[in-house]
């Protein structure tokens, strides 16, 4: 397994010109696939996230030696993926409602034509009930459920209360928890 | 006086909202509030989700092949708005420059501004205005136009007709050919 640095050092590391760029080596791949994977759940499609995900460490590179840490490097990450998924997701919405006028392909459709959906597995069905939650309770869902994230640290990224978090996760299991029994 | 009365009114009403009071809970309401509250405080701290619960937590997308290993941040991109424009403008103006500064000037135009710098105000005016050119002028025109003619007869002298007339049959059929192609 590998060993990764911790975060203080390798700011300390980015912030010295000479070990900058290995710094930066070292956070994209402490960091590379659990963003991608936040990012992902989010977008769907491999592509879409690989972009986003460039974009995100193209923002930590350019930011980062402004980054006060006031918050955890992690907390930042995350905050950057989730806004840079988000907006992603925005831009495609006005996309498609231009091309398409109103007749868009849903996410739910994207999950659908991957080559290698199964619809009796219950872990694709599971991802096509998560596409029925409106977008924040899809978020805090992903956060909490795969990531497993802790409810004071997902208030931190989305500046959201810690009983709010509670409450929207509540209604999001439910809400697919009642899908899943009835697909 | 007032004092009294309003104090009155307000008794009154009171009694009649003892008699038929306007608004009603559900029996043991307030008694079962707290317990209600709690199970759905519990509920929501438990997620009482068994479907979900069971399903395991490993995402089904695939992820192309090394594509962890080989990740790596295009930061050629990273190029800002600012300096991408004073970049492009660079390379604009360098282009204009290189254009306006390797092309050969045409020796023929400096020659005939040479020529024209060499003319008199009188001779540029009779040139734009050859309507009101004088006959001393007019004789120079004819005299210089006369110069080829006779040239022409010159050559043409010894040139027998059955070849001048070949020659120019030739040259008119070469022309239709080409009209025609």
């Amino acid at each position: 397994m590998e060993q990764y640095q911790s975060d203080e050092s390798l700011l300390a590391l980015f912030r010295n010109p000479g070990t900058k760029e290995a710094a930066f080596t070292a956070i994209v791949n402490k960091y590379k696939e659990r963003l991608y994977w936040h990012i992902r759940r989010m977008v769907v499609i491999h592509e879409d996230a690989d972009d986003v995900l460039q974009n995100v460490f193209i923002k930590v590179w350019k930011g980062l030696e402004h980054f006060r840490a006031e918050s955890g490097l992690y907390t930042w990450l995350y905050r950057i993926g989730t806004n840079e998924s988000i907006t992603h997701l925005q831009n495609q919405k006005k996309k498609k409602a231009a091309i398409s006028f109103g007749n868009e392909v849903d996410l739910t459709d994207q999950i659908r034509a991957d080559p290698y959906f199964d619809a009796a597995k219950i872990e694709w069905k599971l991802q096509l009930a998560i596409q029925q939650l409106p977008e924040q309770q899809r978020l805090i869902f992903n956060l909490r459920y795969f990531d497993e994230m802790p409810y004071n640290k997902m208030s931190e990224i989305l500046g959201v209360t810690e009983g709010a978090l509670k409450a929207s996760y509540h209604h999001a299991a439910k809400k697919v928890e009642n899908y899943l029994r009835k697909s | 006086m007032k004092e009294d009365a309003s104090y009155n009114i307000l008794d009154r009403i009171r009694q009649e909202q003892q008699l038929n009071p306007g608004f009603t809970v559900p029996d043991n309401y307030f008694e079962s509030l707290p317990g209600r509250l709690m199970a759905a405080i519990r509920e929501t701290d438990t997620d009482n989700t068994p479907v979900l619960d069971g399903i395991s937590r490993i995402m089904p997308y695939h992820v192309p092949q090394y594509y962890f290993a080989r990740l790596r941040v295009n930061r050629a991109r990273v190029v800002d708005f600012k300096k991408g424009l004073t970049i492009a403008a660079s390379f604009i103006l360098l282009a204009v420059s290189s254009i306006f500064l390797l092309t050969p000037r045409s020796p023929a135009s400096t020659a005939g501004v040479a020529t024209v710098n060499e003319l008199t105000n009188e001779q540029l005016e009779r040139f734009i205005q050859p309507d009101e050119a004088t006959p001393r002028d007019k004789a120079i025109t004819t005299h210089a136009v006369k110069i080829p003619n006779t040239d022409m007869a010159t050559l043409l002298k010894n040139v027998p007709d059955a070849e001048l007339t070949n020659f120019l049959n030739e040259t008119a059929e070469g022309t239709e050919e080409i009209f025609l192609n």
